[in-house]
């Protein structure tokens, strides 16, 4: 996965995509659903990793699975509820199909640099202004993240509990002491790297050259060629029964 | 041509859009092919205006009122965008955060190469090239962030050169680096200096650095140009107009025995070690321990464990095997309201510190957690915001404040703390040498009043004059621990470690040499 060329990345992601909101039947949702697993490990990434980036996702998939089973239409009460079967079952594959688009949208940033993303996105016809400015805001977040880090150490020192575990209220009331300095030195940072960057002559009218080396490849084809094959076939698998 | 002007300020003015004065009044003054300009004055001079305005960053990216006019190169700044201008003239800003922004320290070498259109391969040479020169060889491929206060200034300036531009401007390079550190980059600077013809501007807080490396000085007092001179004669006028200069201990009166102060028992460290995930050790057994109305100075290069050892005595990092006492109490067994009652601990960005609208609140913030009453808390506030000398602000907002007075917002909220142990990472950085001494002079009242404080610096002259004690740091360890006075004399310790001994320092004590140009160093 690291070897491919962010291009052939972007096209898997997108045929992952078009094809979970094609699918209808549990047999081809299951397989993609797979598919995905499978592919987040041959990124590298780790099963942890899995787990804690869909943990926080766990109330939305509570709140698919029961609010279909409410109101899909069927005819197979649960223990005379007013829940079906039918539609706890239909819920759970739109869990799965939910699941399957987040686990491979994060791929192409965990397996390509930022520059290199941007050097694809340009050559697939994006203005570099418009893709820098993209990819580099996410690649702002770890910084963002060291600054909440120093924030709340400041306030745990000066006798805070607000963020310890738990304390659902207490936190809530201490949000604004934590978002006040975090805007504030990311607004301040931010006017400081739209000034490094005019220094170091972003945007200047000569071709941008980039020390990447980005080859799309006989192999980046053929995975961009599958992944079309792949979603086709599905696709109609899924038509066909 | 050595002599011709490659940057030149016609009678330049220029005046912030909210601002009621100029940032910069009537400046003229032209920087030669292949030398080296020191800009010095306090915080709120101008001289980061001025450093803006030679690559058009002024007007063009920050917007104000310009008069007169900039020729960077011989082209207007006014009629050419900034990426243009950054062919010419190279700029390096005082943060080093906000101007990293690639992945990889190699990426963020070669952004500006890039966006000129060199050849990839003419990039890679460059970028490598310049990387080992300020000191950074085989890190290419880390990210910026995980880099060190200094590595990333350094990194800054390399990809700064990169650009390959006639002119070099930077805003305090070596406000974050160690004595090492800053004397390798001035050599990097000269040598450019004298193969390239590289004209550097160059603002800086370091009278030390201005003394031996620049060509001229431009002194600059509320944007007006006080002087424009060689070192020599601008540095001796200047210890002659302010002669009220605040340093004014003599040279036994430093040196404060250690055994006059109280107990040895008020803080205990012992055995700490702490690992960085990579397996790099950023502290190996580390123990001391500290007394009542002791000022301790910690200081040591870029990455020797300063930061770690103070994070150590706060619980914010595990000493493991180790442990940390605070008056005889294992300070793994505290809450965290029992430990924020004994330690404070100011980090070094005051901004990420600052949270409250005004500066009342944000001294209150502690004391109302601790749980104390309203009449305890207003007199803790009033006497934290009279030792800083912000009584006067207590209703404004933290954040509106310049430099010196959020530093002394952030520190006055930890004074209120009313803590036994007072912990401060690098309280000058950033600081003009009257915020600096302001600082100095408040902790030496809290030292007085019996706390215990432990400072992390980089200025070994001032650390020195001010410190009962120094602990100097060296790959994770303390390599030494004694009287300020006795330190200064071991100079290859020192050296070792990555200090530069100040010149007017330099030697007391070994050849008995007092100095008598001391007051000439001392000035702005």
């Amino acid at each position: 996965m690291e070897k491919l060329d962010p291009r052939a990345k972007i096209a898997i992601i997108v045929a992952f995509s078009v094809v979970v909101f094609l699918l209808e039947d549990w047999t081809t949702i299951l397989p993609t659903f797979a598919l995905a697993v499978l592919l987040w490990f041959l990124a590298g990434l780790r099963l942890g990793g899995l787990i804690a980036y869909i943990k926080p996702l766990r109330f939305l998939f509570v709140f698919l699975i029961l609010a279909q089973a409410f109101f899909h239409p069927g005819s197979t009460r649960l223990w005379g509820s007013p829940l079906t079967v039918e539609g706890l079952f239909f819920g759970f594959m739109l869990c799965l199909r939910v699941l399957t688009l987040a686990f491979t949208l994060p791929l192409l940033l965990a397996t390509s640099s930022v520059e290199e993303i941007v050097l694809a996105l340009t050559r697939l016809g994006l203005p570099y202004r418009t893709a820098y400015t993209a990819t580099t805001a996410l690649n702002q977040l770890p910084v963002l993240r060291a600054d909440i880090a120093s924030i709340t150490a400041a306030q745990r020192l000066r006798g805070s509990a607000a963020f310890g575990r738990g304390k659902f209220f207490r936190k809530l009331r201490a949000y604004p002491s934590l978002a006040v300095p975090l805007v504030m030195s990311s607004m301040r940072r931010a006017a400081l790297m739209g000034a490094a960057m005019d220094a170091r002559a972003f945007g200047c009218s000569a071709a941008r050259t980039s020390i990447q080396n980005l080859r799309f490849t006989s192999v980046d084809a053929l995975a961009s060629v599958s992944a079309f094959v792949v979603s086709c076939t599905l696709v109609v698998i899924d038509r066909a029964f | 041509m050595p002599d011709r002007a490659v940057l030149e300020f016609r009678n330049l003015s220029f005046r912030y859009p909210a601002a009621d004065g100029w940032a910069l009044e009537d400046l003229s003054f032209a920087l030669r092919k292949g030398e080296l300009v020191a800009v010095i004055g306090g915080n709120g001079a101008g001289k980061s205006s001025l450093c803006k305005c030679a690559n058009g960053i002024i007007p063009h990216s920050e917007g104000g009122f310009l008069k007169g006019r900039v020729f960077t190169a011989g082209l207007d700044t006014r009629a050419h965008p900034v990426s243009v201008l950054a062919r010419e003239a190279g700029l390096v800003l005082e943060d080093p955060d906000a101007q990293l922004f690639a992945t990889t320290v190699l990426n963020e070498a070669a952004f500006g190469p890039e966006n000129l259109g060199l050849e990839p391969a003419v990039i890679r040479v460059i970028a490598a090239e310049l990387l080992s020169a300020v000191g950074l060889a085989g890190l290419d491929a880390r990210p910026p962030s995980t880099l060190s206060g200094g590595q990333k200034q350094r990194l800054a300036v390399a990809a700064a050169l990169a650009m390959k531009a006639g002119i070099l401007v930077l805003d305090e390079p070596t406000s974050r680096l160690d004595g090492e550190g800053s004397e390798a980059l001035m050599d990097l600077l000269g040598e450019l200096k004298k193969c390239r013809g590289l004209a550097i501007l160059m603002a800086t807080h370091d009278l030390d650095l201005v003394r031996r490396h620049a060509d001229r000085v431009l002194v600059l007092e509320k944007g007006k140009i006080l002087a424009l001179d060689t070192p020599e004669r601008v540095l001796a006028a200047e210890s002659r107009r302010a002669p009220s200069f605040p340093f004014r201990e003599t040279a036994g009166e430093f040196i404060v025995a250690a055994d006059q102060r109280g107990a040895r028992d008020v803080l205990e460290m012992e055995n700490a070690t702490s690992v960085y995930p990579g397996g790099i050790a950023a502290l190996r057994n580390v123990g001391f321990k500290a007394g009542a109305g002791e000022f301790i100075g910690i200081v040591g290069r870029n990455g020797s464990g300063k930061t770690t050892l103070l994070k150590c005595l706060t619980g914010l990092v595990e000493p493991f095997p180790g442990k940390v006492l605070i008056k005889g109490r294992d300070l793994a067994d505290l809450s965290p309201p029992e430990l924020a009652a004994r330690v404070a601990y100011v980090q070094q960005n005051p901004d990420l510190q600052l949270f409250s609208d005004t500066v009342r609140k944000e001294a209150a913030f502690g004391p109302v957690n601790l749980g104390f009453g309203r009449e305890e808390t207003d007199r803790r506030v009033r006497r934290a915001l009279g030792l800083v000398g912000l009584s006067g602000k207590a209703e404004e907002h933290p954040l509106g404040l310049d430099r010196t007075d959020r530093a002394l917002t952030a520190l006055a909220s930890a004074i209120a703390m009313e803590s036994a142990v007072l912990l401060l990472d690098e309280p000058t950085c950033g600081q003009d040498h009257a915020g600096a001494i302001r600082i100095m002079e408040i902790i030496r009242a809290l030292r007085n009043e019996g706390r215990t404080v432990l400072v992390v610096g980089h200025d070994l002259r001032l650390l020195a004059r001010y410190a009962d004690r120094l602990l100097v740091m060296d790959g994770g360890a303390i390599v030494a621990d004694g009287a300020a006075g006795d330190l200064l004399s071991r100079k290859d310790m020192l050296q070792d470690a990555g200090l530069r001994v100040p010149h007017d320092l330099d030697g007391r004590g070994a050849d008995g040499n007092a100095p008598s140009t001391r007051k000439e160093t001392i000035c702005v």
